[in-house]
């Protein structure tokens, strides 16, 4: 039986990741300029290697929203140049997995009409 | 989540809002350098330098979908206000023939610094630039969402 929501468990969940990660970088450049302002970041590769190093299954493991609270107190710490970084291989990553996920049905595309 | 389509094109409003800020900020650094040469006395106030506060927009109820603390990442950024430079004194200098001159020909100038103004363009710049390449980044994550993800 073929279960779409099981196959495509770790992608979803990359593609969820990896837009919120995006935003959070946006949302760092939008204010890289305000004052006292922490930046913010997504889990999620860690969490995921964590749980199945643990023996536990994808289905368990969600990305995280968190605030960096690193840098001294009420001082921003947005880095410009780590930010568009992170944005990029955001990108890149997303194109990865879209084209997995794309991959995926197209195959079962194949396999139901046989082109 | 009511409309998917909220979502999805609200990376598009951090980077928005970020511009809108530069934008906002750079027009305060424009009004300095035009009104840098406005004098006055003691009895009437000469132009004093305006700079912009920042402040991150939270919005709690709408968010990144289904990622726990998305809602955090919101609507990026706005103008917190506008502030006058009270901290820089104003200079001076004699000028007896100036019409705001006082009795000894002393005229007040300004508190704008010019070189300070233009480095402040510089990272305006900057920033206006990042703001419109993430902007550019979030669109083709979604044009790669729809041309990778067809199933054809």
């Amino acid at each position: 039986m073929i279960d779409f929501d099981r196959d495509t468990a770790l992608t979803r969940k990359l593609l969820d990741a990896l837009d919120a990660r995006a935003k959070a970088s946006m949302q760092n450049i939008a204010n890289q300029n305000t004052p006292g302002y922490k930046r913010h970041e997504v889990r999620f590769e860690d969490l995921l290697r964590k749980e199945l190093k643990d023996g536990g299954s994808v289905q368990n493991v969600q990305p995280v929203v968190s605030r960096d609270e690193s840098g001294a107190p009420g001082e921003n710490n947005v880095s410009l140049v780590e930010e568009t970084a992170l944005l990029d291989k955001t990108k890149l990553l997303h194109e990865f997995a879209t084209r997995r996920v794309g991959s995926y049905f197209s195959t079962l595309n194949k396999a139901i009409f046989g082109r | 989540m009511a409309d998917p389509t909220q979502g999805v094109f609200q990376g598009f409003d951090i980077a928005a809002a970020g511009l809108r800020a530069e934008m906002m900020r750079s027009e305060v650094v424009a009004a300095n350098l035009g009104n840098m040469h406005r004098t006055g006395n003691a009895q009437k106030e000469p132009y004093r330098r305006k700079s912009v506060v920042f402040e991150e927009v939270l919005d709690r109820v709408q968010s990144a979908s289904g990622v726990p603390g998305g809602a955090e990442l919101a609507q990026g950024v706005r103008v917190k206000e506008v502030v006058e430079d009270r901290e820089t004194a104003f200079p001076r200098y004699r000028n007896p023939g100036h019409p705001d001159a006082d009795a000894d020909g002393w005229v007040w100038g300004s508190n704008v610094d010019v070189f300070q103004e233009l480095v402040d363009l510089s990272v305006i710049e900057r920033s206006f630039e990042a703001n419109l390449a993430s902007m550019r980044s979030y669109r083709t994550m979604l044009q790669n969402t729809l041309n990778n993800m067809r199933s054809s």
